[in-house]
């Protein structure tokens, strides 16, 4: 646990590097970022079923949203709501189509640089790609490989007006959990459960 | 006299305003449509678009330099619109929200009930639980019915381009894109050519202030007005270049001939002094003068330059020129009034240009043959000594009758006679025309070849049917017929529409009534939506919107292209993008019964136009050829030969549209003008040729003549057919062919002497 958060900081603080390349052969032995990632890299594709709760500030209560998740390497993710109404989100590179009451509505990413990077958040770490995370993100990993938390903070202003941090838990290659915390203090859990092919 | 007169032309012409505007070659006389389509070819939205893209660096520096350089075109004050997808400025966003009830499309009296309210709750939760929720937020507590989403999506058009850093990027991320209207019309090339310089410079000023140093990007314009004038430089290059050279070959012919520079300088006098009083009279009648006037003007009357030919070769040695001028006189006064006959029917035309060409070529003709008969004979060309050439020979009869023949047959049997399709005689190549077309559907601008229109006695009568028509357009984009269009009611909806909508807002008490049982069920915090309730009784009170409040907003220059008085009538335009078939919507506007609404096919309708004014410039080149006949009957004395003058070159023009024809290329209105010409300079040589010759040293001096007129044209025109441009080449061919024609013919049925 503390080795690995000490690699994290390795890579973001330029400050030890020097000790990183002092002791090569330590950091092969280690494990963090770089290995998690490649474990996801192998994932050629994935199912899970979610169930997601958002706490929003116009909203006296909770909304409780469940549906299922579909990933293919290396960025085409469908989050398809089922309850307590259908809908679906599909990414297609920098597409996203939306699917709701009969109407598919297709928006370019590139438009939305905000609704992309969270995207990224997520299709970045499915698909192991950690230069993608940390164009976005400053990235900190916690934990060992059977129960790793990952912290993601805004690089960037105009991302952290909007977005204040997300976390995500896991074991090895599965990612278990995605929390979003808005810089407006909405915030949403999503708790995922991988169907096994 | 003769000083006088050239004198007061230089003063005329000092006082003539050069109209580079095309339009003088539409008709003027036309029905409603085509008055309309001559307009907007004219200044309608098409001819004042200008699409553009930067390219060649970083998206941020891309995005950058769109910001520096739209505002800079917005200050140079020659667009009225400049648009890169930079979000509204907060009080104009703040003017629409705050007329978002009277502005969008789908509000009437069930916009506030309970079930509707219920509805778009609902969809407002999801759209809250979506990616887009954050951004949402901020404005559903005033907006729960998405009205203001609903109004800009309308006002971005069906497909908008993308946004990358807050401005419009292709598709592929390479190019930011912008786009602007002239306030110029498309026609006046010159303040076309001025808006275009103020972009470039614009653009470079716009690089030198990237953010890191100077920018190495680069700028693509496209759009009616850039080809224009891309167009316009090719062909001044082309002509230039042309003309030089044959200059320079014709001058060479000359001195071979002539030996002596005084004749050849005192050659060019004639065709000048024509130049310039054609062009005199020609400004003193129309009060200004075409560019294209001027141009084929002076290869019309390029034949004017042969008379002097006429005059120095039959003088015989020793001989005055004065006495040289009365032995031929007959036959110099026959070839300027044939030309000028032939061109004064131009007269009659409906095209304002070509009537100026008639007049021009007409004018210039006759002053030319005058200058010759009567002006060089004064001048004293001293002394040259003309080459001694075999005599010319007799091509055998059956030969031309034979290629006659020929000519008939091609002419009877071919169906792709004409061809009036203006892009044909476009310069611009086919690859600049398809990015054009890809920046155009990247930007959702509309290709302005399909306009429908919605005409009404009244600016709001024009809205409301354009409105009523509004359901039937989406239907159209539903289909996949057209994939957009444009309406000034979506920025300046009818009053009728908007008093309409604004009597469907609730009065307080029941809005407050019917949203209560709406929210029942729904976890919507208390109290969430009272902005939306203030909106509303806001929105009761607010004056209807007039065309007089969109001024300085980005939609003026939409209800400004697209809402137009013609004839006393007003009329609404919706420009149509993405026609793939134009069939399919031609069927589904006569399915649609509406005698109120016109299609106008620009592309059709042109060729419809020119087509009319090429079978009217036909006629009345045939009334013009009769009339010549009748000259030459009364001249010459006899039927007989008159036919034997007239008849050969006759045989040579048909023969020449037939071997265009034959060359696979179809005619157009430029052959036919350059058929005139044919015309012209054939009539000088049978004239020539047919002269009794007195001996053998006459007929010698009527063969050098002619050899020496031909051989000029031949290497003036000659040098147009190398060019690259269509209508330079058209035109050269022609005459090069008719020449040769003309010379086999004319010298086949001249009488022998013996």
């Amino acid at each position: 646990m503390h080795s690995g958060n000490r690699v994290a900081n390795t890579v973001l603080h330029l400050f030890s590097l020097a000790l990183c390349c002092a002791s090569p052969q330590l950091l092969a032995a280690e494990w963090g970022m770089p290995q998690l990632m490649s474990g996801f890299a192998a994932v050629e594709e994935s199912r899970a079923s979610f169930k997601e709760e958002k706490h929003l500030s116009m909203l006296s209560e909770p909304l409780k949203l469940s549906g299922t998740l579909h990933y293919v390497r290396p960025d085409q993710i469908e989050k398809r709501i089922t309850q307590p109404y259908p809908e679906s989100f599909r990414i297609n590179r920098d597409r996203l189509d939306w699917e709701n009451q009969g109407r598919t509505r297709t928006l370019s990413l590139r438009s939305q640089p905000q609704i992309w990077a969270l995207a990224e958040s997520l299709r970045a770490t499915l698909a192991g790609d950690l230069p993608a995370l940390r164009k976005h993100y400053k990235v900190k990993l916690q934990g060992t490989p059977m129960q790793w938390n990952i912290t993601l903070e805004p690089r960037y202003d105009s991302l952290a007006q909007y977005i204040e941090q997300i976390r995500m838990q896991g074991r090895e290659n599965q990612l278990r959990q995605v929390e979003i915390i808005e810089a407006s203090g909405d915030h949403s859990l999503m708790r995922i459960e991988e169907i096994p092919n | 006299m003769w000083l006088t007169v050239l004198l007061l032309s230089v003063v005329q012409l000092v006082r003539t305003p050069l109209n580079l505007d095309l339009s003088g070659f539409l008709p003027s006389q036309a029905n409603p449509t085509q008055r309309l389509l001559i307009d907007q070819m004219r200044d309608g939205v098409g001819g004042r678009l200008i699409l553009l893209a930067i390219k060649d660096d970083s998206p941020e520096q891309l995005a950058h330099i769109s910001r520096q350089l739209a505002a800079r075109m917005q200050q140079s004050g020659h667009f009225s619109v400049v648009a890169n997808g930079a979000p509204l400025p907060p009080e104009q966003l703040e003017w629409l929200m705050e007329r978002r009830y009277l502005l969008t499309p789908s509000i009437n009296a069930q916009s506030f009930d309970v079930a509707t309210l219920r509805q778009s709750l609902e969809s407002s939760l999801r759209l809250l639980a979506s990616p887009l929720g954050g951004a949402v937020q901020a404005w559903l507590p005033r907006d729960p019915g998405g009205a203001m989403l609903e109004l800009l999506q309308s006002l971005a058009g069906q497909n908008p381009p993308d946004i990358q850093h807050g401005v419009w990027f292709s598709r592929d991320g390479q190019r930011a894109l912008l786009l602007a209207y002239s306030r110029a019309p498309g026609m006046d090339a010159l303040a076309q050519e001025r808006a275009l310089a103020s972009i470039q410079s614009d653009f470079s000023h716009s690089i030198g202030k990237a953010e890191r140093g100077v920018s190495l990007a680069k700028l693509e314009l496209s759009g009616a007005t850039v080809f224009a004038a891309d167009a316009r430089h090719q062909i001044e290059t082309a002509a230039r270049l042309a003309s030089g050279l044959a200059l320079l070959l014709v001058t060479l012919i000359l001195w071979m001939v002539y030996r002596a520079w005084k004749p050849i300088a005192y050659s060019l006098i004639p065709l000048l002094a024509g130049l310039l009083v054609g062009a005199a009279i020609v400004g003193a009648w129309f009060g200004s003068i075409h560019g294209i006037t001027l141009a084929f003007g002076a290869i019309l009357i390029g034949e004017a330059a042969d008379y002097p030919a006429y005059l120095f070769i039959y003088r015989n040695a020793g001989e005055a020129l004065t006495a040289t001028a009365w032995r031929i006189r007959k036959a110099l006064q026959l070839a300027m009034l044939t030309t000028a006959m032939s061109a004064l029917f131009m007269l009659l035309s409906d095209l304002e240009g070509l009537r100026q060409l008639g007049l021009f070529t007409a004018t210039g003709a006759l002053t030319a043959g005058l200058t010759t008969r009567w002006l060089l004979p004064a001048l004293q060309p001293g002394e040259y000594h003309l080459p001694r050439l075999p005599s010319w020979p007799y091509p055998p009869r059956w030969l031309t009758l034979l290629m006659f023949a020929g000519a008939v047959i091609v002419l009877a049997r071919t169906d792709l006679f004409w061809d009036d399709d203006l892009a044909h005689l476009s310069p611009t190549p086919p690859a600049a025309l398809a990015h054009d077309r890809a920046l155009r559907s990247e930007l959702g601008a509309p290709d302005t070849s399909f306009l429908l229109m919605f005409a009404a006695p009244t600016a709001e009568g024009a809205l409301v049917l354009s409105e009523e028509h509004q359901p039937w357009l989406d239907s159209l984009v539903r289909d996949g017929i057209i994939t957009g269009y444009a309406l000034a009611a979506q920025s300046l909806p009818s009053q009728a529409a908007q008093q309409a909508r604004r009597a469907a807002l609730p009065d307080g008490a029941t809005l407050r009534r019917n949203l209560d049982k709406a929210l029942e069920g729904l976890p919507f915090r208390p109290g969430s939506f009272e902005p939306f309730l203030r909106d509303i009784e806001h929105g009761r009170s607010l004056p209807l919107i007039q065309r007089s409040d969109l001024e300085g907003t980005p939609w003026a220059a939409r209800v400004e292209a697209l809402l137009i008085r013609e004839q006393g009538q007003w009329i609404a335009l919706a420009p149509l993008s993405g026609v793939s078939e134009p069939a399919r919507l031609r069927a589904a506007l006569e399915q649609h019964h509406t005698p109120s609404v016109t299609l106008l096919d620009i592309k059709r309708d042109t060729e419809t136009l020119l087509s009319n004014a090429r079978e009217q410039a036909l006629l009345l080149m045939l009334a013009g050829v009769a009339a010549i006949a009748l000259l030459l009957r009364v001249d010459l004395g006899s039927a007989r030969a008159a036919a034997r003058t007239l008849l050969p070159v006759l045989a040579a023009m048909l023969t020449t549209a037939a071997t265009l024809l034959a060359l696979g290329i179809s005619l157009n209105l430029f052959h036919l003008i350059s058929l005139l010409l044919v015309l012209g300079t054939g009539m000088n040589y049978a004239l020539f040729f047919q002269r009794r010759a007195e001996n053998a040293e006459d007929a010698r001096r009527a063969g050098l003549a002619v050899g020496l007129c031909s051989l000029t044209s031949l290497a003036a025109f000659t040098c147009l057919t190398l060019t690259s441009i269509a209508v330079l080449q058209a035109i050269g061919l022609t005459v090069l062919l008719g020449t040769l024609f003309l010379l086999l013919f004319s010298a086949s049925w001249r009488p022998r002497v013996n």
